[in-house]
């Protein structure tokens, strides 16, 4: 459990402190950009982790069907997470530090659904 | 199984909260005025270069110069003094002013009134003879010369002979 914990909670942590570091060292984009940024790179990085997760978490009524619901349901965050980025403005998001956080919770959030999946199921 | 799925959406929304509040600390400690940044609009105005000379030759891209500046394109301003449309159709124009959205229209009619200025550079000296030649000479002449030279009169004796020809 303490190892699950640590991959939902640790690595991603982790994984946005270090590429918004580099991000903010090797470019001159704003604090909201590069967390922006961040979060996008969450949503593709759970997409990654959905392609090869159902080799481990075995769902046994209908593993295709659930896989397939777990990709779309990714792609889905990944979709609102570009439409706030691109059209904050329309959607009454005034504010960068808003706009971020929403990308940010995005991201995070499509990570927690396989590592949901991964917990419930266990792995081989 | 039920309280396995509640531990792991409560570790996991957890996790996603603790992390945004780290970020949002760690923002108001070191950067607390970018808290107050507003989004700013990305799209960049439209800037024309200058008043250019415009004549629209052709009836068809006239009035399709018309609707599309006539319509809420989101140009903010645009100018049309002159466009000369020298070679250009008007099925070519509208092509042209159609192929992407409104800010590349209006780049487009930049480009358009960049085309005319040119163009019009070129063509005002070609003007300017064709005037003179215009001026001096009425139509039906070929020599602006005509009516101050000496018209000599031929050794014949005969009248008008140089208008008339010779009888012999």
């Amino acid at each position: 459990m303490g190892l699950y914990i640590l991959s939902i909670v640790g690595l991603p942590f982790m994984a946005l402190a270090f590429f918004a570091v580099l991000e903010s060292a090797f470019s001159s984009a704003g604090i909201w950009e590069v967390i922006s940024k961040a979060g996008l790179d969450l949503c593709r990085i759970s997409i990654g982790i959905v392609g090869a997760m159902f080799l481990d978490v075995q769902v046994r009524p209908a593993t295709g069907t659930i896989a397939a619901f777990v990709l779309l349901l990714e792609l889905l965050f990944a979709a609102g997470a570009m439409l706030v980025d691109r059209r904050a403005t329309d959607l009454g998001i005034l504010q960068q530090s808003t706009r971020a956080y929403g990308i940010l919770a995005f991201g995070i959030i499509s990570m927690v659904i396989p590592a949901v999946l991964i917990v419930l199921n266990g792995s081989h | 199984m039920a309280t396995n799925f509640l531990i792991a959406l409560a570790c996991g929304l957890g996790s996603a909260a603790l992390i945004i509040f780290v970020v949002r600390v760690l923002v108001t400690i070191f950067a607390p005025k970018s808290l107050k940044e507003r989004i700013q609009e990305t799209k960049a105005p439209f800037q024309h270069s200058g008043p250019g000379r415009v004549e629209i030759s052709n009836p068809s891209v006239a009035s399709f110069s018309q609707e599309v500046s006539g319509k809420n394109t989101g140009i903010r301003q645009v100018y049309f003094d002159s466009v000369t449309l020298t070679g250009t159709g008007g099925i070519e124009v509208a092509a042209l002013l159609n192929t992407s959205g409104q800010s590349s229209q209006a780049r487009q009619f930049g480009f358009i009134s960049r085309i005319s200025r040119d163009e019009i550079q070129k063509r005002q000296p070609q003007k300017e003879a064709i005037s003179l030649e215009a001026v001096l000479s009425p139509p039906g002449q070929s020599r602006a010369q005509y009516g101050t030279e000496t018209v000599h009169k031929s050794n014949s004796g005969v009248a008008n002979e140089a208008f008339c020809g010779s009888a012999g």
